[in-house]
């Protein structure tokens, strides 16, 4: 179904619907056209199964002066090559590009949302001050990122129609690198947009001083609604803020001013300095992102008094869903995601709200940390990487089905399964696809890697060793589905299966070594300390075999299924169960120190530190409680 | 694998084990000492060496089978008994183990480790108790392959792990280890005390045997030994370990060890395998 492409006569013809490009992006509708490029939605076909749209942008160029062509065609795929290199959550993503013939491609990140311009339409009463300083904030981190690029990147055409706050709420600027990308390289050729271009520009020159002039005649534009395009350039002085805009503070109102200064010199020495000066003007950069402020409620006191021996909460946080993942420690933090679609990161001593970060879809693993970053999965079908500090997006990854695994983290790559069937190893830098491997089921046991093998199982029931390139070393397969995520100690790799049965697998050649039954599936996965494994079972016990001969050493009765997974800390084993209480037990003799009963299933497991043991519950909270009792 | 994988290199499987080698593949060396001691005039203990070593299609390119037992009974049927006992398991664990090993099919669910030895040791039980009634006799059994030492044993003939220190893996079903377990004597006193020789589990006496299984990591460097009473009652650990540090090869280890045990007067049938894994990283 390739609808053929026009020769080159027709170069610059629209595509029509339906017209397949590389046999993989099925055009869908127009977006827009510009003086040099034209914008397409498409559906990428790789993904047969979900809808994943793209953009396509196509270089319009009227040459027919084949050495001209060849130039700019050569222009076009250096320049394609290196705004893929570029990694920031306010750029879009390459995908792809190509030629054909002599039209060329560019298949990049569709974003949907809306442009800043859009946005301002319909706020007749101007837009929040807050927002707008917040908005330029990130924008000078933007341009901050491309200016301080080797080569130097210079945006050319900031102009709200270009910025975008797309669906999670994060700002984007698109209709990235066109300008310099096809423009003719010599001066006299005014690039960007009348109105917000700066002086220099006029002249065929760009540096990054104009992307901060641009930026300050566009945030002028969103503070006083005044369209720069329909006035003579650079009369901003007849436009005054206070007198359209009052309840604009003079901070924010110099720091335009000085960003459109005629002279370049007398801007800001950079964009980082316009950033700087915009965060001291409204004083407050923290309140521009920050989200709804906790619900950090006192402990309850009906449930929790009433229990002998009972550890004291030390607080506890309300989630508006279900928490049924693992929470993870990284720094002061705690790390939590729910299935009211956030990842929430709060203070671990005191529970308090840090940031969130909303994906749209329940997230029920547990997130992992890297370089900074916090990645985690979502049953929006991605794997996000979020900043630790911020809370921010750095980049998604798109599966081809909701994501219900942990992510997990080593040399430089994320490694997760997806209910697409496959394991994904993805660049942790820039959330870039390395390899996959098909299983064929949903991948929902989190992928461990001890040296250079990669082990984790699939609903398939199978059990995979796969080298760090992604190539297969051996596999094991078991009579049900393995949820449960492998365990390795002494040269053995532990997993549940929801056969009932424990097994214990040689990590160099996938020979069962031996197995362990219990009375019915095990989705919980095996914790291994002091030459014990400990692991849940759904026949409601939680058992601890050891590891070298695979005898029974206890097994504990809980009053329901045991699905989470056991933490071992300090000698003493922590472990949720579907009857609401988490078990704190001893490793030696399995000998219950103290139970705490929460308001709804605990299917997740806990994690601790020094102080506290945190764990999430059915009943949307997040518990601390105090480790030492 | 996905279409956009990038293509494996051209590395053959299994070439990234081999390529962790040092030279070659991994090689056995294997020393043995059988010896009747100073006071016994029959020899009922039996040894069993296999090894194997293939560079064909697989990431197994080698295992060992080492089997010690030591008979009792008299009148020959000690003898008979240790010779079946090792003989049948070694058969299971051929029959089971060693046809994966070679690529075969392992049949609807592949037996593990465990069940493999375990099912060994009961074979073996059977037809001791079949054919030689009244008689018994222990068994150690060490599997190797992949950088694991798997262990099944019965009795008092003991594996040895030993290196710069010495450790001893397997626990004796003794009247005497059960009295040390459980604080009665010290492992001192246990030196001296009279009934040392009496089991508490042995191959041929009752159909419930409960034979001991044991996974370890290979220590690599670490050499694997294993020995009837004849050597360790004699021979303390420390002299143990220093005799096979001081010994270049295995089969030097073996003889300076029967040397020793003999010197010490011999009481018993000497029988130990010592066993070293050339190549492995």
């Amino acid at each position: 179904m390739t609808a053929p492409l026009g020769p080159a006569r027709t170069g610059t013809a629209t595509l029509s619907q339906g017209t397949v490009l590389e046999s993989r992006y099925s055009v869908l509708r127009k977006l827009g056209r510009g003086g040099m490029s034209a914008v397409y939605q498409a559906r990428d076909l790789r993904f047969p199964n979900i809808t994943r749209l793209v953009a396509v942008k196509e270089l319009l160029h009227s040459s027919h002066d084949a050495a001209m062509l060849e130039a700019v065609l050569s222009s076009f795929e250096r320049e394609a090559n290196l705004l893929a290199t570029l990694t920031h959550p306010a750029i879009p993503r390459i995908y792809d590009y190509f030629t054909i013939g002599e039209r060329s491609f560019l298949v990049m990140e569709y974003i949907t949302g809306r442009d800043l311009e859009g946005i301002l339409e319909e706020a007749p009463d101007g837009l929040p001050v807050e927002k707008v300083v917040g908005w330029s904030i990130e924008l000078c981190d933007v341009l901050h990122y491309l200016h301080n690029h080797t080569p130097p990147i210079i945006f050319r055409d900031m102009k709200p129609s270009n910025v975008m706050i797309d669906e999670n709420g994060i700002l984007r600027l698109v209709d990235f690198g066109i300008a310099k990308l096809f423009a003719p390289d010599h001066k006299g050729t005014m690039i960007g947009t009348e109105g917000y271009s700066p002086p220099e520009q006029y002249r065929g020159e760009a540096g990054p001083l104009s992307d901060v002039y641009a930026l300050g005649a566009t945030l002028h534009h969103l503070l006083t609604r005044r369209d720069p395009r329909l006035e003579p350039p650079f009369t901003w002085g007849d436009r005054p803020i206070p007198q359209l805009r009052p309840e604009v503070p003079p901070a924010v109102v110099a720091v335009v001013e000085k960003a459109l200064a005629y002279d370049p010199k007398a801007r800001f020495a950079d964009a980082h300095s316009m950033g700087e000066a915009l965060a001291q003007s409204i004083n407050t950069t923290v309140a521009v992102f920050a989200a709804p402020q906790p619900v950090v409620e006192a402990p309850g006191r009906s449930s929790i008094a009433d229990q002998p021996g009972a550890p004291k909460v030390e607080w506890v946080f309300k989630c508006e869903d279900e928490v049924r993942g693992t929470p993870l420690l990284a720094r002061d933090l705690l790390l939590v995601g729910a299935y009211d679609n956030n990842l929430y990161a709060l203070n671990a001593e005191r529970g308090e709200f840090q940031w969130k970060y909303p994906t749209e879809g329940g997230i029920p693993g547990r997130p992992e940390v890297g370089d900074d970053t916090v990645f985690v999965g979502s049953e929006d079908q991605r794997l996000h990487a979020v900043s630790l500090q911020t809370g921010r997006m750095m980049w998604t990854y798109y599966t081809e089905r909701p994501i219900r695994a942990s992510p997990r983290v080593a040399v430089e790559h994320v490694f997760i399964g997806s209910d697409d069937g496959a394991l994904h190893a993805v660049q942790a830098l820039t959330g870039r696809r390395v390899w996959k491997c098909d299983t064929g089921a949903p991948v929902r046991s989190t992928a461990l890697v001890v040296g250079d093998r990669i082990y984790f199982g699939s609903d398939s029931g199978d059990v995979y060793a796969l080298s760090l390139r992604g190539e297969i070393k051996w596999q094991f397969h078991a009579k049900r589905a393995v949820l449960s995520s492998p365990a390795e100690a002494d040269g053995m790799v532990l997993f549940g299966s929801v056969d009932w049965v424990l097994y214990a697998v040689d990590s160099t050649s996938g020979w069962v070594i031996w197995r362990f039954r219990t009375g019915h599936s095990i989705v919980s996965s095996p914790a291994i300390a002091e030459g014990v494994v400990v692991f849940g079972s759904a026949d409601g016990r939680i058992y601890a075999a050891d590891l070298r001969t695979s005898r029974e050493r206890w097994r504990f009765e809980t009053e329901d299924q045991v699905t989470g997974t056991p933490l071992i800390h300090k000698g003493l084993v922590y472990c949720g169960s579907v009857d609401g209480y988490l078990y704190c037990l001893e490793l030696a003799s399995g000998r219950l120190r103290w139970k705490f009963k929460s308001g709804g299933p605990i299917t997740g497991a806990p994690a601790a530190n020094e102080t506290s043991v945190f764990f999430g519950s059915s009943d949307h909270t997040i518990y601390a409680l105090s480790a030492n009792v | 694998m996905s279409p956009d994988t990038p293509p494996p290199s051209a590395d053959a499987p299994g070439s990234e084990k081999t390529a962790a080698l040092s030279s070659g593949p991994p090689i056995f060396h294997v020393g043995i000492g059988h010896d009747v001691g100073r006071v016994r005039t029959a020899n009922e203990d039996s040894l069993i060496a296999l090894t194997g070593l293939q560079q064909a299609d697989s990431t197994l390119p080698y295992f060992g089978l080492f089997i010690v037992a030591d008979g009792m009974g008299g009148h020959e049927l000690g003898e008979r008994a240790s010779r079946l006992a090792a003989q049948t398991f070694a058969r299971h664990v051929l029959t089971h183990f060693t046809t994966l090993w070679l690529g075969g099919s392992g049949g609807e669910e592949q037996l593990s480790i465990q069940e493999i030895l375990e099912g060994a040791m009961i074979a073996a039980n059977q037809s001791v108790l079949r054919h030689f009634p009244g008689s018994g006799t222990t068994l150690t059994a060490a599997l190797m392959f992949s950088s694991q030492l798997f262990l099944a044993h019965v009795g008092d003939s003991r594996a040895y792990m030993v290196g710069s220190e010495i450790k001893q893996v397997t626990r004796d079903h003794s009247l005497v280890q059960r009295l040390i377990d459980i604080g009665q004597i010290t492992p001192d006193e246990a030196t001296r005390f009279a009934q040392r020789n009496v089991l508490l589990r042995a191959i041929g006496q009752t159909d419930e045997l409960e034979p001991e299984f044991l996974t370890l990591p290979w220590e690599p460097g670490a050499r694997l030994m294993l020995c009837s009473d004849g050597l360790w009652g004699p021979v303390d650990d420390a002299r143990i370990q220093e005799t096979m540090a001081n010994s270049d090869t295995p089969q030097a280890a073996c003889d300076a060890l029967v040397q020793l045990a003999n010197a010490a007067g011999g009481p018993d049938n000497i029988s130990v395998i010592c066993v070293e894994l050339a190549g492995l990283r």
